[in-house]
């Protein structure tokens, strides 16, 4: 009975490719990271695309990891946070952006931008019933203050501060004196807004005066600790009430501050 | 009850000083001021008070004694009103 040579069946793979090897038609070598099928049985030829002996079977795909081909992400992001753009010739590491600024689209690239433009950050308010008095010459704290610290350092902080002055005096010409100051952080305090001085007419014997009082100011305290925003008085050394007439005449004072992103003031 | 500052500056004319409310713990004399007890400021403010009271009665007393003198010079009460203001309760 007649027999017919089939050949291999399958392709018989040998592994890597060996010099001293005897390879025979549809045996399959890798090399290179290729893998090739012999052509016609042979020892000693090396294997190449299309040799007498070798044809290539596959070819070894790109390198991804070997800095050439890509670019190994674990080196370039560096710190929590970090983020990855394609820049004009590689990726490129957006470092972690400050607190509260949002991602913002340049002419080319990402950046982290400040809040502006943007309105009100906060706002907070405070009430006070409690009259000073004094008879000093010089400025003398009120309780008409607020307090406020802001989220950022380039912000502006609208104050209000509203109360009422009163002079009761025995003598002539009275005077009333009032400014805002302020204290960053527990620190001394600076004068903020210009003096407010209000002269009445000379008048003898006793005066009672009331006098509505109103700061309205913006201010740009480039910090982020708490600041304290105060109204000092005098009354020119007569006895003079902030808060009120007298201690039982009383007006509550206010105080509003009202954090305004950069750019809106 | 008589101004606190008033008081104060009734004793010394030169004193300064900062209160808040009627909050003894919160007084302070300013500028080298001397001291003040309070003792002297509640005494002089109620002197001033009793001042003010005794000066409030004289003045009703001499009202009331100047329209008497009009009725008896022949006016009537409606004609002493008119030229004084006061009117008897």
């Amino acid at each position: 009975m007649a027999t017919i040579n089939l050949g291999a069946i399958k392709f018989n793979w040998k592994g890597a490719y060996n010099n001293g090897t005897t390879y025979a038609v549809d045996d399959v070598v890798s090399s290179g990271g290729n893998s090739y099928v012999c052509i016609q049985a042979s020892t000693g030829n090396a294997v190449g695309n299309a040799t007498a002996y070798w044809n290539i079977m596959s070819t070894k795909g790109t390198n991804g990891t070997d800095g050439s081909n890509g670019t190994d992400l674990t080196s370039t992001l560096t710190t929590r946070g970090d983020i990855v753009y394609k820049g004009a010739s590689a990726l490129t590491r957006l470092a972690k952006g400050t607190a509260g600024y949002y991602l913002k689209q340049g002419a080319n690239d990402p950046e982290w931008s400040a809040v502006s433009g943007g309105g009100v950050l906060q706002a907070v308010h405070n009430t006070n019933a409690t009259p000073v008095n004094t008879s000093s010459s010089s400025y003398v704290a009120t309780n008409n203050s607020v307090t406020i610290t802001p989220t950022a350092s380039n912000s502006k902080i609208y104050v209000v501060l509203s109360g009422q002055v009163a002079v009761n005096s025995s003598g002539d010409d009275p005077w009333i004196y009032v400014k805002v100051r302020k204290s960053i952080n527990g620190a001394s305090y600076s004068d903020v807004a210009s003096n407010y001085y209000r002269r009445y007419a000379p008048s003898a014997g006793n005066i009672h005066i009331l006098e509505d009082v109103n700061f309205h100011l913006i201010h740009a305290p480039a910090t982020t600790q708490s600041v304290v925003y105060k109204v000092w008085y005098h009354g020119g050394g007569q006895s003079s009430w902030y808060g009120g007439r007298s201690n039982s005449e009383v007006s509550s004072t206010n105080g509003i501050a009202i954090e305004l992103a950069n750019g809106i003031a | 009850m008589i101004d606190i500052g008033l008081a104060i500056k009734e004793i010394n004319k030169d004193a300064e000083h900062r209160i808040e409310g009627l909050d003894w713990n919160t007084l302070t004399w300013l500028n080298n001021t001397a001291p003040i007890s309070q003792a002297d400021i509640e005494a002089k403010q109620a002197e001033m008070e009793t001042a003010k009271t005794n000066e409030a009665t004289a003045k009703a007393s001499a009202k009331a004694s100047g329209n008497t003198k009009l009725l008896g010079l022949g006016l009537t009460q409606a004609e002493a009103t008119a030229l004084t203001g006061f009117t008897p309760e």
